[in-house]
């Protein structure tokens, strides 16, 4: 998402709120949870929805 | 309650030698009040620097209690390194030292009117895969915390499993 947007870690991580540490964590998978204020303003600032950045992996 | 450790056996020891070698006289207690003020004035001006951790920590270090923790997390050193910055400042420590090229992190507990606070030392490694993260906490000038040292790792880590929830 971010690579279609042309958009940066650090441009996100400004424009959201979210620090870029908390944000390249949520890139690796290794959160224990996402709040749905985040997952807002992510879905947000990309225009996109949850699920275009959300997978599950079986 | 923290335990008896061989800390404490050579502190009571030396305390004890002391006693017995002065014999109780006046002189001894200035002797023992001026080895005090200088350890403690010592310990305060050389607490911020990374290079003075093996002294902070030795086990031949009697009036600096210590704790020490070693967990892991599942995410890069570099990240984890990133991370505990982080939380450092949302635990209310303050940052005196971090090396990124060493992976060493050190902090301060909050100073009172009845504590100077401790130092703070994270460590990090990654090994076979795995990242680890050592926390020593000791204290500048005693030899017993009141748990102090075991609290601060308490706060640290709550405030650390916290942040994994974004």
């Amino acid at each position: 998402m971010l690579a279609k947007r042309k958009m940066q870690l650090k441009e996100l991580a400004e424009r959201t709120g979210v620090s870029v540490v908390n944000l390249s964590i949520l890139k690796t998978g290794k959160v224990r949870a996402v709040r749905f204020s985040t997952l807002e303003s992510i879905c947000q600032v990309l225009q996109c929805q949850p699920g275009d950045i959300l997978e599950y992996k079986d | 309650m923290q335990k008896r450790t061989f800390k404490h056996f050579i502190a009571i020891l030396f305390i004890a030698a002391f006693v017995i070698l002065t014999s109780g006289k006046m002189l001894a207690l200035y002797i023992l009040a001026g080895f005090n003020v200088a350890l403690l004035t010592f310990n305060l001006l050389v607490r911020k620097s990374l290079a003075f951790k093996p002294w902070f920590l030795s086990k031949f270090n009697i009036f600096s209690a210590n704790f020490s923790r070693e967990f892991e997390v599942e995410i890069p050193a570099d990240l984890a390194f990133d991370k505990i910055l982080e939380v450092v400042a949302e635990s209310g420590f303050k940052l005196a030292r971090a090396d990124k090229d060493k992976l060493e992190i050190l902090a301060i507990s909050t100073t009172s009117w009845k504590s100077w606070g401790e130092n703070i030392y994270f460590k990090i490694e990654e090994n076979a895969g795995q990242t680890l993260v050592r926390f020593d906490s000791a204290a500048i000038f005693g030899m017993y915390t009141w748990g102090k040292n075991e609290d601060n790792y308490s706060v640290f880590f709550e405030k650390l499993e916290d942040s994994f929830t974004i």
